[in-house]
């Protein structure tokens, strides 16, 4: 396997790791010869902790992730999301380290893409989240914002975006849509990795049919995790294999990932 | 609009307090004092600068590890990864 990490970096992670979780350095060092040693923050399991240790790692997971968004929004004064490449970070640093359960959120932009408000609209379960159209419209007319990015996760470690994905996305934008108001994105975030639905996929029309019934979200069936077992990794997928699922196209517009209004 | 980016921010120090606190298993008053520090040097300053706060042994090891997995995570945390290491130090998991 590819290893984009250097015997100084490896040996850091793993001595931090064993001094917080007391997971034995030879355990660590043992997964390493044969793996991507950063997977056993994504997939504790593969080597086999305790209760405590696995309990610590999420912990540790959790606070990572806050730790990056932290680091994100000290870097600019004002966190401006106007490309799905930078909304793609900020939601991955999110969402990222949630494995236990299903999240959806809205970013709600101003017209110069800063953020106005972040908000957690729906938080369950896995399976049992539901999403309710009329929350994420009044709180955009409340804070009058002109533009929406929404984003989830999967616990399950899919990116690919399910069927149900899509409708969600198609239903908010055929609420938003004659209220000038544009949904540019709808963010998926499994692991610490993210897929942007406009960039790779593009977004839905709208739709003449406006319905403000709740949505649940049930991604645990994700068109990739048909193929993939649940604990796969995902970086063990290269984009061909992705693109068997028909539903990523080749990512070859870099420089047009920027949103217009 | 600046008020409301700092309170979403300052919830996030917190947040991030927080979960140290749970992963030191250490008292509130720790964990105050690494919001403070948090908040007053940025989330990268704050692990830069981790010599400067006073923290008690224990707590530094702790803090020092965290730093240790996210310099090897890339994260740039670390500027001299030699810092890290002094002979005898190690945080009681």
């Amino acid at each position: 396997m590819k290893k984009n990490y250097d015997e100084a970096h490896a040996s850091s992670f793993i001595k931090g790791i064993t001094r917080l979780t007391g997971i034995a350095e030879s355990k660590l060092k043992k997964y390493a010869a044969e793996n991507n040693l950063f997977n056993v923050l994504e997939h504790p399991n593969t080597i086999d902790p305790n209760k405590q240790q696995l309990e610590k790692i999420h912990v540790l997971n959790e606070f990572i992730s806050i730790y990056r968004l932290l680091k994100l929004q000290e870097n600019e004064n004002k966190l401006v999301l106007d490309s799905s490449k930078v909304a793609g970070e900020y939601f991955a640093s999110l969402l990222g380290g949630i494995k236990d359960r299903e999240k959806f959120m809205a970013a709600f932009l101003d017209t110069g893409n800063n953020i106005i408000e972040t908000r957690i609209f729906s938080e369950g379960s896995i399976g049992e989240a539901a999403v309710y159209p009329r929350m994420i419209l009044k709180a955009a007319l409340d804070c009058d914002c002109t533009s929406i990015l929404l984003a989830h996760n999967h616990p399950g470690g899919s990116r690919i975006p399910s069927i149900q994905d899509r409708d969600i996305t198609e239903r908010l934008i055929s609420i938003f849509a004659p209220l000038q108001i544009s949904v540019l994105d709808h963010i998926i975030v499994a692991n610490s990795q993210y897929h942007s639905m406009a960039e790779k996929e593009g977004m839905p029309q709208p739709s003449r049919d406006v319905s403000y019934d709740v949505i649940p979200l049930d991604n645990n069936k994700g068109l990739g995790e048909d193929k993939a077992d649940f604990h796969a990794d995902i970086s063990d997928f290269d984009e061909s294999d992705l693109d068997e699922f028909n539903l990523i196209e080749p990512d070859d517009q870099e420089d047009e990932d920027e949103w217009e209004l | 609009m600046m008020k409301q980016e700092s309170a979403i921010k300052q919830k996030d120090y917190e947040r991030a307090s927080r979960h140290l606190e749970k992963l030191f298993e250490v008292d509130s008053d720790i964990t105050e004092q690494i919001n403070r520090g948090l908040q007053d040097y940025g989330a990268n300053g704050f692990f830069r600068n981790l010599e400067t706060f006073g923290f008690s042994e224990d707590v530094f090891e702790k803090l020092k590890a965290v730093r240790m997995v996210l310099f090897g995570m890339g994260e740039e945390a670390v500027p001299d990864l030699q810092k890290l290491e002094k002979p005898g130090g190690s945080a009681k998991p």
